[in-house]
């Protein structure tokens, strides 16, 4: 049988990118800021106060953060010692042991709570995708990856386009009710290790759920993750079919978006299994293309978007835009450290998305990078040497 | 078995002249186990063992003007023969004139005998080919239907859809598989209407119902009636579930979709990087004369570093250019595009030997190896 009359959808397996688009100097970045309308947009959205980072416990944006499934990003030692210290009640020769016994309270209290809130995450997630009327056997960011592309098409023809059936908060909230499994070893630890359970967590800080991390741990954490790939081309298109075996084992060992432990990624490279790793990647990728989607639909429309510091923190952790010495929980709760985080995001963005129906180009994703072109991967739109980001970054401070 | 031989051959001899101008039914008549399998998907109520001497006699009186029906036989069982003749037709992808002529002669049958279904088929071939029936005859046809279309007769709201579609008014077409849809929504028949009506909606660029529609389609109705829906599954997949769209694809391959090579070509080639597959996809698209097959199959093959293959390939698309002046430009672009591949696969020639001069040169030229020093021992 022959296809009559079929409509041929062109198929997108290479790059439409060029190489302008990376910022690599200080002179690149005023062509940026003249050329690129995105990184423009975002600057002028940071400026008006479109776009805020709000401190934990404020009213943010409702349905873009989820704190409770995020770790705290100031440890409060200080603040309950200063307490204490204040504290008329407490005699004096108690203070210092009053001071680290309502410490330990409060770091139980955290636990508990981060435990209970790890539990109401996957409870609360539990049949989202029947709720959202999806199918249960395909995974749920490649679902949201089709939904998108559907969107974009009819914003191009100038459609009404179907809003996603979930929001951020709910697609975050899907993606991190994994952390539930980490709770029976955690109670059995809690019951081999009673209260030295928080030494052990310090040590071993993956052992804990994602919300009960210390910053001090979850400095840790970001160590094992950084982005130490620095011999890809970004402009290459690669498939997760494509990219050498190497190169795949690598970014899953350091991805922080998805945990596959050590034995099955030694598993599949020893029996040459390349289906299962390949596909994991690509969930990754659609992962994080859906998260800056969300982010960047709610920063271009006209209501201001009222980003957490953890949410904030989650976002360069996530597309692994720091670097092993840096601590983010500290940058995030410091002006100039918090405007350096949110220009990486800003350069980030403007890199994948500039010229996209997203942002009001003309694009869509799929046709500007190609089908899952994981070559762009937590590519930051940097240089990647210090020196020189570190310059760029001061120009765009002075821009604003 | 020998008796039975003797039967045939005594029968054949002593039949009509007409029958003997055919050729006996047991030759063209298909497999039991394949004829066993159709009667059970169309939940049939008698056996082959009770249709098969029906069939016999309504083709021995094919040419008379009314066939004989034994007692006990119902229209609907008249219509599950047709059915079975137009299932093996579709089936073997081949047409027997003899099998078609006797489909028909069961349709006029079963029309006689009052299946509603048998009616409206009848009335909707008049409707189709107005020019080759009498004013009369069309104008019978239009009241039957009118009739069946009032009693809300389910095949009759498709042919209906089915004619509005012919004549490119789709949103009429619509309209009448809906209502059909209101009728029937479960079965075969509704496959095929969800496919026709995915189709619509992504021809607007209503993505969702399309996809939903799509996979009702396949979901009701067997591959080789549901292939289109299979194809346009795999292109709204494509760029969000490759894995998915290549299974749906593959399928679409199975059943000779001519499209379907080609895109499973590029995605084999260029996003899952089996090269080998790639080829044999491209290879079955340049049986069939796609250019783009040619254009992947050469890449492909200078990938591979098969520059023989690639030379071959080349001035195939040479030829082809040759007769097709629309091609002649494509390829030209082709070969600016590939300059250096073009040129290094015309170094290598397509045969084992290049000239039979440098073989000739060569095997003079070659020193003589003696069997005492050949593996140098």
């Amino acid at each position: 049988m022959l296809g009559r009359g079929a409509t041929i959808k062109l198929l997108r397996y290479s790059t439409q990118a060029h190489k302008a688009a990376l910022i690599d100097g200080t002179d690149a970045l005023e062509e940026r800021l003249r050329s690129n309308e995105l990184l423009k947009n975002l600057k002028c959205k940071y400026q008006d106060n479109q776009f805020q980072v709000v401190e934990d416990g404020d009213e943010g944006s409702q349905h873009l953060n989820c704190d409770k499934s995020l770790p705290m990003t100031v440890f409060p030692k200080q603040e309950i010692f200063d307490k204490v210290m204040r504290d008329n009640k407490v005699s004096q020769w108690r203070k210092p042991l009053t001071q680290w016994f309502r410490l330990g309270v409060h770091m139980m209290k955290y636990y508990k709570d981060g435990l209970r809130d790890t539990y109401r995450v996957a409870k609360d997630t539990r049949n989202l995708v029947e709720k959202c009327e999806l199918d249960p056997k395909t995974p749920l960011v490649t679902q949201l990856c089709k939904l998108i592309e559907f969107n974009e098409i009819a914003t191009r023809q100038k459609k009404d386009a179907t809003a996603l059936p979930l929001t951020r908060k709910q697609s975050v909230m899907y993606h991190r009710r994994a952390q539930v499994w980490k709770l029976p070893t955690f109670f059995i630890l809690a019951l081999i290790f009673e209260e030295f359970t928080a030494v052990v967590c310090y040590v071993f800080p993956k052992l804990a759920p994602h919300n009960c991390l210390t910053p001090g741990a979850y400095q840790k954490v970001c160590r094992t993750h950084t982005n130490d790939v620095t011999s890809w081309n970004p402009i290459k298109y690669q498939s997760p079919y494509t990219i050498s075996k190497s190169s795949l084992f690598h970014i899953l060992r350091r991805t922080p978006v998805a945990h596959i432990s050590k034995w099955k990624l030694k598993i599949y490279d020893t029996m040459n299994i390349r289906k299962n790793p390949s596909e994991t990647l690509m969930r990754i990728h659609q992962y994080l293309f859906i998260d800056d989607w969300f982010l960047l639909k709610d920063i271009m429309d006209d209501n201001p978007t009222l980003l957490s510091r953890k949410e904030l923190v989650n976002c360069i952790f996530e597309r692994q835009l720091f670097s092993a010495d840096e601590d983010l929980n500290k940058m995030v709760n410091e002006e100039e450290g918090r405007r350096l985080l949110i220009w990486r995001l800003f350069a980030y963005w403007s890199f994948r998305f500039d010229g996209t129906v997203t942002v009001g180009g003309g694009q869509l994703f799929v046709e500007k990078w190609g089908v899952n072109n994981v070559a762009i991967l937590n590519y930051s739109g940097l240089v990647g040497n210090k020196q020189l980001d570190k310059k760029i970054y001061q120009s765009w401070r002075s821009n604003l | 078995m020998r008796y039975r031989s003797i039967y045939c051959f005594a029968r054949r001899y002593t039949s009509t002249r007409s029958q003997v101008l055919r050729p006996s039914f047991n030759e063209i008549f298909p497999q039991k186990r394949m004829v066993n399998r159709i009667l059970f998907e169309l939940d049939s109520r008698l056996s082959f063992g009770k249709l098969y001497p029906l069939f016999e006699l309504a083709y021995n009186n094919v040419d008379s003007e009314d066939i004989p029906v034994t007692s006990g036989i119902t229209a609907s069982d008249v219509m599950v023969m047709k059915k079975v003749l137009e299932k093996v037709r579709s089936r073997t992808k081949s047409v027997n004139r003899h099998l078609l002529k006797l489909e028909n002669v069961l349709l006029d049958k079963a029309a006689e005998m009052g299946n509603n279904d048998a009616v409206s088929l009848l009335a909707f071939n008049v409707l189709k080919n107005p020019s080759k029936n009498t004013s009369d005859d069309v104008l019978h046809a239009k009241l039957l239907i009118k009739d069946l279309y009032k009693r809300k007769h389910h095949l009759t709201m498709k042919l209906t859809g089915d004619l509005a579609l012919k004549a490119g008014d789709n949103s009429q077409a619509e309209t009448y598989y809906r209502r059909f849809l209101e009728l029937e929504s479960d079965t075969f028949l509704a496959g095929e209407v969800y496919g026709q009506l995915g189709q619509f909606s992504f021809h607007k660029t209503d993505l969702i119902p399309a996809e939903r529609y799509f996979l009702k389609s396949i979901q009701y109705s067997p591959l080789e009636y549901s292939v289109h829906s299979y194809f346009y599954l795999a292109q709204i997949y494509m760029n969000s579930d490759p894995l998915k769209a290549r299974t749906l694809m593959e399928n679409c391959a199975t059943q000779g979709y001519k499209e379907s090579f080609k895109a499973l070509g590029f995605l084999e080639m260029n996003y899952f990087e089996n090269l080998y597959k790639a080829q044999e996809w491209f290879k079955l698209g340049m049986e069939l004369f796609e250019l783009e097959c040619f254009i992947g199959y050469f890449d492909c093959c200078a990938l591979l570093g098969e520059w023989a293959l690639a030379n071959k390939c080349f001035k195939s698309l040479e030829k082809i250019a040759e007769n097709n002046s629309h091609y002649k430009s494509l390829v030209k672009q082709f070969v600016e595009a590939r300059h250096d591949k073009v040129k290094r696969a015309l170094a290598y020639s397509p045969g084992p030997f290049p000239k039979r001069e440098v073989v000739q040169n060569a095997s003079k030229k070659a020193p003589q190896i003696s069997k005492e020093n050949k593996w140098n021992l």
